[in-house]
């Protein structure tokens, strides 16, 4: 569904990413871990088109993106739930969530809209409870599930998620953790970005450990779970 | 019988008030509208009562259009100068920053100037009322008609832009590119025709303002900078950004002269005001009424 090749970001001189190549097929979870710099948001963003790429291709679907605007990619299918949540902080839950779906009203059925809106109410309950709350007085976990929630109004293809757990309580992340599953399971292709390494290699079906913009392993889940390099680096090891 | 005398006086310089006011308020808002999708002042804001008025005149007087005919006209064509503005003066701009942007406005404001000018002259124009007729009786104090048109108007502005903002899918969309750009992108939204919406939103508020106030106070090619600047300041009294806000401030600042003008003198009633407006400033700079609820949180 996506693949990389080659893909060089560069800022201001300084390479973020060199030359990175990697897939996601459809209905995979894929996920991307490494340490704080190590470029894992830049090439989240690159995907989505926030930030342009210096060099490389990205294709969805055989279709090139690189270096589209953020507005033409979700258009392509790729909803980014970005670092940081970056909701319309002034706005209501409900009123964030008719924006996910900017890019089907006029074109789709106001029920299929509806039909969406539904399934993410259903799959996060608080939502809907607090339909009509200014999303910036939510509480963090619920701010995470309303920027889910947002990007899934798109009803994306592809899902990225940049480090979904930053800031939760652990209770939380273990919520935000079974959507993801849920979601997965449901049939939708996944990429996410975590620092909270073993969680995510534990539910992956594939996944890259990135080091100072370079892909340095890549495999299964399981095998990284148990690659001493990565066990020694990321996952506390012993 | 003094008392009567006082108070139809005080009934006379509030309504006054008001209808002033309602220009600074319909300014005010035209500042906030394009501030909060941009980010940045428009300081050709004042350029635009001035040509809504200018344009009436031309469109009612010269060419003799109905009233209404010529008011529409109007507003439709200060959308396409608006549309024009973001298209040949924003848009070009390399790197976009908010001190570039509002130099621009500031390079507008002067084209627009001089262009009113060539076309009208430096003579102010007068317009008749939008209904013909004595004043009207209130409590002691004569009410021109054409107040309550600009009154009635302003309201009715006030509301569409609520309804606008809170109930549309472009007016949620606008919103959203002033509290993020960058997610405004990742759903879908195009910031850049948000940002032409915004200008053509502001200069047709703007145009709006000038079509109704010009058959009580004249108009000529020269007054945008002092509306310019009651409007900035009512947008400041009211908290840069908020609606509500910027209309309260924008009556309070029109009463205030007004009174001004009828118990100490008209030479210091722009004075007084931009003592006002430098005292909120300094003192109060989120507003008078800024609790922070309108910042970026
Ligand atoms: N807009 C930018 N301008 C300049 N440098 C940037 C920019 N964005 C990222 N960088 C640099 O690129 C490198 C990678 O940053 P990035 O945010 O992608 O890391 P990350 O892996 O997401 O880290 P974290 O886990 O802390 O979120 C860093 O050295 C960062 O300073
Ligand atoms: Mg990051």
């Amino acid at each position: 569904m996506l693949a990389i090749r080659n893909l060089e970001v560069t800022f201001g001189g300084v390479r973020a990413i060199r030359g990175i190549s990697l897939d996601v097929a459809k209905g995979q979870l894929v996920s991307i871990i490494g340490a704080n710099g190590a470029g894992k948001s830049t090439l989240m963003n690159t995907v989505a088109g926030l930030v342009q790429p210096g060099g490389g291709d990205i294709m969805i679907n055989q279709d090139p993106i690189g270096g589209l605007p953020a507005r033409k990619v979700v258009k392509k299918g790729i909803s980014l739930v970005p670092e940081g949540r970056r909701l319309f902080v002034n706005m209501s839950v409900a009123d964030n969530l008719i924006l996910g779906a900017y890019t089907r009203h006029g074109k789709q059925k106001t029920e299929a809209i509806a039909e969406t809106l539904e399934m993410v109410y259903e799959l996060f309950p608080r939502l809907s409870e607090r339909a009509y709350q200014i999303a910036g007085t939510l509480s963090g976990g619920e701010q995470q599930m309303l920027s889910i929630g947002r990007a899934l109004m798109a009803k994306p293809d592809l899902l990225m998620l940049d480090e979904p757990s930053m800031g939760l309580a652990p209770l939380v992340i273990k919520e935000i953790f079974k959507t993801i599953i849920t979601l997965n399971r449901a049939g939708r292709t996944i990429l996410l970005v975590e620092q909270n390494a073993r969680a995510a290699l534990a539910i992956s079906d594939y996944a890259y450990v990135l080091e100072t913009g370079r892909i340095v392993r890549e495999g299964s889940g399981e095998k990284l779970l148990c690659d001493p390099g990565v066990v020694e680096d990321f996952l506390g090891g012993h | 019988m003094f008392d009567t005398i006082l108070s139809g006086q005080i009934i006379q310089y509030l309504f006054t008030g008001l209808t002033i006011g309602a220009i600074y308020a319909l300014t005010a808002l035209g500042f906030n509208i394009i501030h909060n999708v941009t980010g940045i002042i428009n300081f050709a804001q004042g350029d635009f009562v001035v040509w809504g008025g200018l344009l009436m005149v031309m469109f009612a007087r010269f060419f003799g259009f109905p009233l209404p005919v010529a008011f529409f006209s109007v507003v439709g064509v200060m959308v396409f100068i608006g549309a024009f503005i973001y298209y040949f003066n924003i848009r070009p701009i390399k790197k976009p920053s908010i001190l570039t942007m509002i130099m621009v406005t500031i390079a507008v404001s002067i084209i627009l100037q001089g262009v009113a000018m060539f076309i009208w002259g430096k003579e102010p124009y007068a317009l008749p009322s939008f209904i013909e007729g004595p004043p009207v009786y209130v409590y002691g104090a004569y009410i021109m008609r054409q107040s309550f048109w600009v009154l009635g108007i302003s309201v009715a502005m006030v509301l569409f832009l609520t309804f606008f903002f809170n109930r549309t899918l472009i007016g949620k969309a606008m919103r959203a590119c002033a509290d993020d750009p960058g997610a405004a992108g990742l759903v879908g939204i195009s910031t850049p025709l948000m940002i032409c919406a915004a200008f053509m939103l502001g200069s047709a508020l703007g145009a709006v303002g000038g079509a109704v106030i010009t058959p009580i106070t004249l108009m000529e090619y020269d007054r945008g900078a002092m509306i310019a600047i009651k409007g900035f300041g009512s947008a400041i009294l009211g908290g840069l950004g908020s609606f509500s806000g910027a209309v309260i401030a924008g009556f309070m600042l029109g009463i205030l002269e007004s009174f001004a003008t009828g118990f100490v003198s008209s030479a210091y009633k722009d004075a007084i005001s931009l003592v006002l407006i430098l005292g909120v400033l300094f003192t109060k700079p989120e507003g008078l009424f800024g609790s922070g609820a309108n910042k970026k949180a």
